[in-house]
């Protein structure tokens, strides 16, 4: 029962959902200390740069990853999961991405 | 057979609104995604002759740095030349009178953005500078700032832009303000814009945790106004 579950597509995608944003967030947290952790005119450009790079990675990444597991909740699973995984997973994960990818849109002055 | 193809006009249909609901979700809580100062630049003419001060007052550096990644790029395409200085030490005040003179020496127009709790001593050294009728806008985050406008225009600036309150959430409105001053909009337009945008989040914002009363309180203690020529515009 359980392994089927597991096996379903739709449920890896979420996994992949909850691998992105956690790994994107910390190592987002990781950069942005090593940037401004010593005060900002400490923060060499390199830092800085890599961080807002990682913006940008991390939040297309994370919104690809997001609309798949929406896309693939809405095609296989149940009303409950839909309502479940949408509501609690891919929304505030495209949210976060979102906002990373702002980040990184405002340091090129968009 | 059916509900498979059901399922699948679902997810077709169901994914975009669903992105494009959170994408509205986020410029709502932010800002439209692209400034249109690229649009406009060609209005706003070549930035040759007209300079920028920028000066970021002791502030933890998680704001020091959002201050820099947000002002520089916005700024840099659209002025022959950017200063951005950021305090480490009090001494560092001295390196903004320092790059105010060069500044008000080598250029026709220059713009001074001070992101600070107060502008008072900044305004003393300033005093001093010479052609000091080169300043055209003076901005300043400083909390009840508003009230020394006419000092500053007084002292050569064309227009200052300030709050007037004591609990201002002036951060909020420098966002706005400088991404539609670089877009070519007049002093007064920039201004009413990015109080109105400014109103709507800090409105809600303050709703959600304090009700009507603080939501009304901080609006109004944060909203900017101008003193000297309003019709200033960043070219032309």
């Amino acid at each position: 029962m359980t392994r089927r579950y597991v096996m379903r597509g739709y449920v890896w995608w979420c996994w992949a959902v909850v691998i992105v944003q956690v790994a994107g967030v910390l190592t987002l947290r990781h950069l942005y200390s090593s940037a401004f952790g010593e005060g900002v005119m400490a923060a060499p450009e390199g830092v800085v740069g890599t961080a807002m790079t990682w913006s940008a990675v991390f939040g297309l990444t994370g919104g690809v990853t997001a609309i798949g597991a929406t896309w693939h909740l809405l095609r296989r699973a149940s009303t409950a999961e839909i309502v479940i995984g949408i509501g609690c997973l891919t929304t505030p994960a495209l949210v976060i991405s979102g906002f990373a990818c702002m980040v990184w849109g405002v340091s090129l002055g968009w | 057979m059916t509900e498979g193809r059901d399922r699948r006009r679902l997810a077709l249909i169901g994914t975009p609104i669903w992105a494009v609901l959170v994408l509205g979700f986020i410029v709502m809580l932010g800002d439209r995604p692209l400034s249109f100062a690229g649009r406009t630049a060609s209005d706003i003419g070549a930035p040759t002759g007209r300079a920028a001060l920028v000066y970021r007052d002791r502030e933890n550096a998680f704001f020091q740095w959002g201050t820099r990644i947000y002002t520089e790029p916005l700024l840099t395409p659209h002025y022959a030349k950017v200063v951005y200085i950021t305090e480490r030490q009090r001494s560092d005040r001295a390196r903004v009178f320092e790059a105010a003179g060069a500044l008000l020496r080598d250029y026709a127009e220059v713009d001074v953005f001070l992101a600070v709790h107060g502008e008072r001593a900044l305004r003393r050294g300033f005093k001093m500078l010479p052609h000091r009728e080169r300043l055209r806008l003076v901005y300043s985050t400083g909390c009840a700032d508003a009230r020394y406008g006419a000092a500053w225009t007084a002292l050569g600036a064309d227009a200052f832009v300030g709050h007037d309150g004591r609990m201002s959430v002036s951060p909020l409105f420098y966002v706005y303000f400088l991404r539609r001053w670089i877009e070519g909009h007049p002093l007064a337009e920039a201004v009413q814009q990015a109080n109105a945008q400014m109103k709507t989040r800090l409105w809600w914002g303050a709703w959600l945790v304090g009700g009507d009363a603080l939501g009304e309180a901080l609006v109004s203690q944060t909203t900017a106004r101008i003193v000297g020529d309003a019709q200033q515009r960043i070219g032309r």
